[in-house]
Parts: structure tokens; C-alpha cells; sequence
């Protein structure tokens, strides 16, 4: 038998219907490729479920007295889910109350966290500043709780004697455990 | 020149004036005038103002030169209630004497004014009282603690007010901020706080209220009866009263004083309310602490042996039952009664079903069947019951059912108690079935009879009847007598009515009264042989027996009627069909029972003994069967067989 052969690979330039057509194939998988990722990123990124619509919403000393009811009730648990399901919760007031809840809970690590974070925001008040340091005392952060002691002692009124000298003494105490 | 002078004399005038407004201006800045109110008010005192001698501090600017109440650590380290009530009485200076030794020291007056606050004193008490309440106060620290009541680490949010001392006096200044504090909770209200302390400076913080324990007694006194509980005790028996009070509050009590007292009446008492005063004081345990959420036991007293005819009543009062409330009572009283009861032998008990309006239709009536039992296993149920079974459309209470039961057999109390339900308490069964009526007995009275006489003794066999009410004469039945009565009216009997005798199968006697009214039986008989039926008229009334009457006369209710009247046992040896069974007579009580005890010599009360005799001799009342009046082609038993 006498075999045939066929030519397949020409050596022509594609036409110009062909260079378009691959044009939008290259465009299409460019869209598609970007579609993918920004859904990825949207998945990552999305904003997370409303818990605030699952707790009772308070505002302000309502919210505190809120919260005392439960560390009445030693429901320490109950007042970091009712704080954090505020809608307010990224506002420092309701943070620095957060903060307050994990340490009261025994999470001072996280309490500390918060402090710390609300501190790097905006200088904590004397007073706040005071609980940082009481929470990374607890947190056996010895030389933070200095720190914090400190700015207490430098935020708190400088004519409050009485005040320096309880800073002056928690900073002499801590020393002690460095 | 004189112009001139008036024109100076105008300006020193205006210039006098000037300096004047503003002195006064300046003093009133210096000293404003006190506010109507602030946010301090509710502690008691507006703010800047001391709590001691209610002088102004100097207002604002907070935290200028004023001090912490108490100089550092302050309360740094306290972390219970010992290292908190020893810190503050070293601030006071150990209250020797009951004074502070340096009342115008700084630390003192802090710790003055946290001890008085917290026992919620008026403003303006002297310091000194923080040292003469010291122990109070302490007390409740420690009852508080006691009571999971204080955090004494908490970061508490102090809302907007804080104190601050001017040495020798406290006041309060407004505030924002959180602090780590002890914070004491509200025993009434535990989520509510009451009292925080600053831990670094000894500053109360907050809205402050008393932090004082609270109470809530509520007396009680019980009764037992033979070591069982009970208000109703039967003559010879001991009683034993407790005396307690319970504190449902969450903090123990203050001392609290109470008392009891023992009362006995004549005859029967309902303890009143409010509870009776009086009586001879019965000796208690107070005053006392009573324990939170608990029941103490303040007193109990013993009587020995019941007497007849007496209730005993003991009382108890509290005071204060609650913090500065009023006095609470209660009265117990147990009742001497004679519990008689009944016993049937031979037979069943049945209740529920009304007289027929046709034949197996009647009105339901759920009845139930109550008495007294021991009602306990140990004593075999002694008591009210019966040999074989018991149904009842209503409950059987206190109705023991299998009786003398042979072993193996249906257990007492509720073996053949229908329905078939365990004994819960004193109900031993009820609720069954529909209602099984009873015969229109006087419907079948035959066409002919004849006229009643006065008495039993008088009646032959036959068939006797009367037109209207009756008073029945006892008498002997003699063997082969088949005597019946007809009355349409009420039926009074006077005398036994006796079997007497011996007699076989072919010469059974049979008596039977059937009354279209009530039968009332004299309080002298004391055996009825025979069937005695009583039905109801049309309109449902009638168709009671009354087993004790001194007349042809529903018996009154009165005390001692029918203990002192009515000590005779009656026997019926036969049946009773009524509508309603009245059991009055009081011989002996249930104390007197004994499982032991058979028909022969019973304590109870009325006795009844059916038999083969009864209802083999019970042919239908009338010939209208074709048959003739006993006259039996055959019998048979059938099951079930109880």
C-alpha cells in the first residue's frame, strides 16, 4: 500500500480574524481570572456575621450597669459577649469596658491587648492607664505594668500627692519581681 | 464749687458701688451657693460638701489639692474580708475604748466614712460611731463575703462620682473613670451593686448604698402525730410540735429575737389569722442568727398522751422577720379526734352509679369512697377497707381493698381496688369504669301487698308495704322467712332486726326493706340482718341511711353529737343499697385497728358481713319471669372470682 502524508503545520501568518479572536480569549480569561480573585478576597474579607442584632443594645452608663449586673451574677462570659455584640464596640469607650470584662474574666492578656491598642489610638487616661498596668501585672508582664504605671503617674494631677505616691508605690513593687 | 463737689461725690458713690459688685461677685465665685442638687445628691450630700461637717471643700477643679482617703498602699492588698475589716480597723486606729484616738487624721476619716456609709448612716454622725458599730459592720463584711456578695478585684465602672478627703472630712466630687475596686453587691438584688472602694486610694466610687445583709424569716411550726406528720391526733396519742424559721435571704440574719407559745383549747379550734396571742411561752433559741437560705430550728415541744375533746395550738413570732420590718406569726393547732371506721367482710363496695331510668341507664355519679386507714405497710393497712374489691367512679381514699387477703393473693391496699392503679399516698384506686346503677328496686313492688305493721316481730313471710314514712320496730326473721317491705317514704328503725336461728339452703330467710326515701337507724340497734335499700325520689333528693339518728331526722352537725351519742358498733349482716351512706357511729378509733383483727372482733365501727346466703335466697322480687319468687333452676360461679 502506498502511504499518504499530509501537510498540517503551514508556515503562514494568521489571519486577521484569528488575532482578534485570540484577543478576546487572552481579555476573557483576564476578566475571569480577576473575577476569581476578587471573590477570594471578598470571602476573606467580607464583613463578619451582625452579632450586634443578637444581644440587647445599650448606650452608654446603661451599658455599664449592664455589664455590673453581670459580674453580679459572676457571669464574667455573659459581659464580654454583651459587650462585643454592641454595635459600638469599636468605639474606645465601649473598648476600654471590653478590656475591662477580660481582665474581671481573668483574660488579662487580653485585657492588656486592648489597653494596649487603645493606647497606641489615643493616650490613655490616668485612670485607664493605671488598669493597663494592673492587667499586665496579672499578666506577670512586669516591666509593661511599669510602664504603664508611669504614665499613670505622669497623666494623673501632679498636686494629687497622694496619688503619686500609690503609683510610686505599685512601681517600687513590680521592681521587685524584675 | 459745689458742682465740683457733687460731681466727686457722684463718682466716689459710683466707684463704692463698682468695688462692691465685684466683691460680691467675687465672693460668690470664690463660694459659689450650694446646688439645688448634683450627681452627688443621692449619697446623700451635694458635691464638694463633707459627709462629716458638711463644710464646702472647694470645688472644682477635680483631684486639685485635695487627698485620697486613705494613703497608699491604701487597699492595695486586701483581698477578703479579714484582711479588709483589719486594714480599715487599723486605719481607725483599733478603736480603743470605742472612740478613734486621731479622728482628724486622714486615714481615720476615710475609713470613718467608709465604715458609716456603708452601714448607710446619716451624713453628719459623728466618726466615732464607725468604732462603736465597728463589729456590725464588720459582720456583714464577713456575712457578705460569706455569701459571694463582694469582688474584691474587680474593674468596676464607677459612673460619674468619686470622693476625695480634705483630711479631716469626706465628699464627694463628680467623676468618670474605672478603677480595680471592691465592689459589694446587693444580697436582695445580687446583680445590683451597692458599695465599691477604690483599692488604691480607699476611695468610695459610685452611686453608694448601705451595704448591710438582709433577711427574710418566715416561721413555721409542725406537727407530728406518733412521728408522722399530722394536724388531726386521736386520743392517747403523742404529739410533737418543731418550731423553726427559715431565712430565704442570701446573707445570714442579725440577731433576731422570736417567741413561741402553747394555747389548748376545749373541743374543736380553726387557728386563726392572724395567729392568736397568748398562751404560756414555750422556750426558744433567740434571739439568734438564722442562717441564709436555710431552716433553724428554734424550739420543739411534746405532749405525751392526747386528751379527748382538745385541740393544741402552739404559735411562733419573729421579730424583725425582715431589716427593720414587721413581726411575722403562724399558728399551728392539731385536733384530738376519733377516727371510726368501717369494715366489710364477705363482699364488695361499689359507688358511682345513680337508680336507673331504664334499664342499665342511669345518671353518673362520681362518688368516691373515703375513710380512715393506718395507711401504712407495717400496720397491714389496718383500718377502713374491705375482704374483696372496691370500685368507685370517684377516688378510694383511705378504703383498703384485699383485706385479709390470702398470701400470694391480691395485695392490699389497692389490690382490687378499680381501677387497677398503685397507691399513690392515701388514694388507693377510683376512676373506673361507668356507672353502675342501681335497680329501680321499687318499681318491681308487686301489685298486692300487705299493710306494715309497727314492727319486725310482727311480719311474716310476704310482701308488706306503706304509703308514706315509717318508723320500724326491730324483730326476729325466722328461718324460711322471705319477708319484704315496700315504704314510700322515709324508713326510721328502732330495734335489731335479727336472723335468728339456724337454717340450710332450702330455708334461708331473707328480709328486705325497700324505701323510696331514707332510712334513719336509731342509735340503740345494733345489728341488721337482711338487704335494706334506700332510693332516691325522682328529683335525686332522698335515698340516704343514716347508720346513727335519734329520730326519723337527718342528724345535726353539733359538737360531740355523735362522739358522745353514737359509741355503739352496728352490725349489718346483708347489704345496703342507697344513694348516699351516712357512717356515724363513733365506737373506737382507727388507733384501735389491727390487721390482725378479723370479723369476729373488729374495732370498727360498722361492720359488714355479706354472704352466699344473701344472694342465693335472692331471686327477682317479682314472679313476672314466669317463675316463682326463689326458686333457682341452678347456680353457678363465674370469674372473675376476687
Amino acid at each position: 500500500m502506498k502511504k499518504t502524508t499530509t501537510t498540517v503545520i503551514q508556515d503562514e501568518r494568521p489571519q486577521r480574524w484569528y488575532r482578534k479572536r485570540n484577543v478576546l480569549i487572552d481579555a476573557t480569561v483576564i476578566i475571569a481570572v480577576v473575577l476569581i480573585i476578587a471573590v477570594i478576597w471578598w470571602v476573606g474579607h467580607r464583613p463578619k456575621a451582625d452579632t450586634a442584632a443578637k444581644v440587647p443594645q445599650y448606650s452608654g452608663q446603661v451599658l455599664v450597669e449592664e455589664v455590673n449586673k453581670k459580674y453580679g451574677n459572676h457571669d464574667y462570659l455573659g459581659a464580654i459577649h454583651l459587650i462585643e455584640g454592641q454595635k459600638t464596640i469599636s468605639q474606645t469607650d465601649t473598648q476600654l469596658l471590653l478590656a475591662g470584662a477580660y481582665a474581671n474574666a481573668g483574660n488579662n492578656q487580653k485585657a492588656l491587648e486592648i489597653y494596649e491598642k487603645q493606647e497606641a489610638k489615643k493616650p490613655l487616661s490616668e485612670s485607664y492607664a493605671a488598669l493597663a498596668a494592673t492587667a499586665a501585672s496579672q499578666a506577670k508582664q512586669y516591666q509593661k505594668a511599669i510602664d504603664f504605671f508611669q504614665k499613670a503617674k505622669q497623666r494623673a494631677p501632679q498636686a494629687n500627692t497622694d496619688q503619686i505616691a500609690v503609683y510610686d508605690y505599685q512601681i517600687q513593687e513590680l521592681q521587685k519581681k524584675l | 464749687m459745689i458742682g465740683v463737689g457733687r460731681h466727686r461725690r457722684l463718682f466716689g458713690l459710683a466707684t463704692l458701688g463698682i468695688i462692691t459688685f465685684g466683691v460680691t461677685l467675687f465672693a460668690l465665685a470664690l463660694h459659689p451657693q450650694k446646688a439645688a442638687a448634683d450627681i452627688c445628691t443621692p449619697n446623700g450630700r451635694d458635691c464638694y460638701y463633707g459627709y462629716f461637717f458638711n463644710g464646702y471643700d472647694g470645688g472644682p477643679p477635680a483631684n486639685g489639692t485635695r487627698h485620697n482617703l486613705l494613703t497608699a498602699p491604701a487597699l492595695l492588698n486586701v483581698n477578703n474580708g479579714f484582711e479588709l475589716v483589719q486594714n480599715i480597723k487599723g486605719q481607725l486606729g483599733g478603736c480603743p475604748g470605742g472612740n478613734i484616738p486621731n479622728p482628724n487624721s486622714q486615714n481615720s476619716t476615710g475609713a470613718a466614712f467608709i465604715v458609716l456609709t456603708m452601714l448607710g448612716v446619716t451624713p453628719g454622725t459623728n466618726k466615732n460611731v464607725a468604732c462603736q458599730r465597728f463589729d456590725e459592720w464588720a459582720g456583714n463584711v464577713y456575712n457578705l463575703e460569706a455569701s459571694g456578695l463582694i469582688n474584691f478585684n474587680q474593674v468596676y465602672n464607677f459612673g460619674g462620682i468619686n470622693t476625695r478627703s480634705t483630711i479631716t472630712d469626706v465628699a464627694y466630687y463628680p467623676n468618670n473613670g474605672a478603677a480595680a475596686s471592691i465592689v459589694f453587691y446587693n444580697p436582695a438584688n445580687p446583680s445590683q451593686p451597692t458599695y465599691a472602694i477604690k483599692k488604691d486610694c480607699g476611695n468610695p466610687v459610685g452611686r453608694l448604698l448601705a451595704a448591710n445583709v438582709t433577711w427574710d424569716l418566715t416561721p413555721d411550726v409542725q406537727s407530728k402525730v406518733n412521728g408522722v406528720t399530722a394536724d388531726t391526733a386521736e386520743v392517747g396519742d403523742s404529739i410533737t410540735f418543731t418550731f423553726t424559721v427559715r431565712n430565704t435571704a442570701l446573707t445570714d440574719s442579725h440577731q433576731v429575737d422570736c417567741s413561741a407559745a402553747s394555747i389548748n383549747h376545749s373541743g374543736y379550734f380553726k387557728a386563726p389569722t392572724p395567729p392568736e396571742s397568748g398562751g404560756s411561752a414555750v422556750g426558744t433559741s433567740c434571739p439568734r442568727s438564722f442562717g441564709r437560705n436555710s431552716t433553724t430550728t428554734v424550739a420543739s415541744q411534746s405532749v405525751g398522751s392526747a386528751a379527748a375533746n382538745t385541740t393544741y395550738c402552739r404559735t411562733l413570732t419573729v421579730d424583725q422577720a425582715t431589716p427593720g420590718g414587721a413581726p411575722r406569726s403562724t399558728e399551728k393547732c392539731v385536733t384530738v379526734v376519733s377516727k371510726p371506721y368501717i369494715q366489710v367482710y364477705g363482699g364488695d363496695v361499689s359507688t358511682g352509679g345513680d337508680v336507673e331510668s331504664s334499664p342499665g341507664t342511669c345518671t353518673s355519679n362520681p362518688s368516691a369512697i373515703v375513710s380512715w386507714n393506718q395507711n401504712t405497710a407495717a400496720s397491714g393497712y389496718a383500718g377502713a377497707g374491705v375482704q374483696y374489691a372496691a370500685q368507685a367512679l370517684g377516688v378510694i381514699k383511705e378504703f383498703a381493698t384485699a383485706q385479709k387477703s390470702p398470701t400470694a393473693g391480691a395485695a392490699s391496699p389497692s389490690g382490687l381496688a378499680f381501677a387497677n392503679t398503685t397507691a399513690t399516698g392515701n388514694k388507693y384506686g377510683g376512676a373506673f369504669g361507668s356507672p353502675k346503677c342501681i335497680k329501680d328496686y321499687y318499681g318491681q313492688k308487686p301489685a298486692t301487698t300487705t299493710p306494715m305493721p309497727g314492727s319486725v316481730s310482727s311480719m311474716t313471710t310476704g310482701n308488706f308495704s306503706a304509703t308514706s314514712s315509717v318508723s320500724l320496730g326491730g324483730g326476729n326473721i325466722n328461718p324460711g322467712q322471705k319477708t319484704t317491705v315496700f315504704v314510700d317514704g322515709d324508713v326510721y328503725i328502732t330495734g335489731n332486726i335479727t336472723y335468728t336461728g339456724s337454717w340450710s339452703y332450702n330455708n334461708i330467710p331473707l328480709f328486705q326493706i325497700v324505701a323510696r326515701g331514707n332510712i334513719y337507724i336509731d342509735r340503740s340497734v345494733t345489728q341488721l340482718d337482711g338487704v335494706y335499700i334506700a332510693q332516691p325520689w325522682a328529683d335525686l333528693s332522698h335515698g340516704y341511711v343514716y347508720t346513727c339518728t335519734t329520730g326519723a331526722a337527718a342528724p345535726t352537725l353539733a359538737a360531740g353529737a355523735f362522739y358522745n351519742s353514737c359509741t355503739t358498733p352496728l352490725k349489718v349482716n346483708g347489704s345496703l343499697v342507697t344513694r348516699s351512706l351516712q357512717l356515724l357511729r363513733t365506737s373506737n378509733s382507727l388507733h384501735d385497728a389491727s390487721s390482725a383483727q378479723n370479723r369476729s372482733n373488729t374495732k370498727a365501727a360498722e361492720i359488714f358481713n355479706y354472704g352466699p346466703g344473701f344472694w342465693i335466697t335472692q331471686p327477682d322480687l317479682t314472679t313476672t319471669n314466669g317463675g316463682e319468687v326463689d326458686n333457682y333452676d341452678a347456680i353457678t360461679s363465674l370469674p372473675p372470682v376476687l
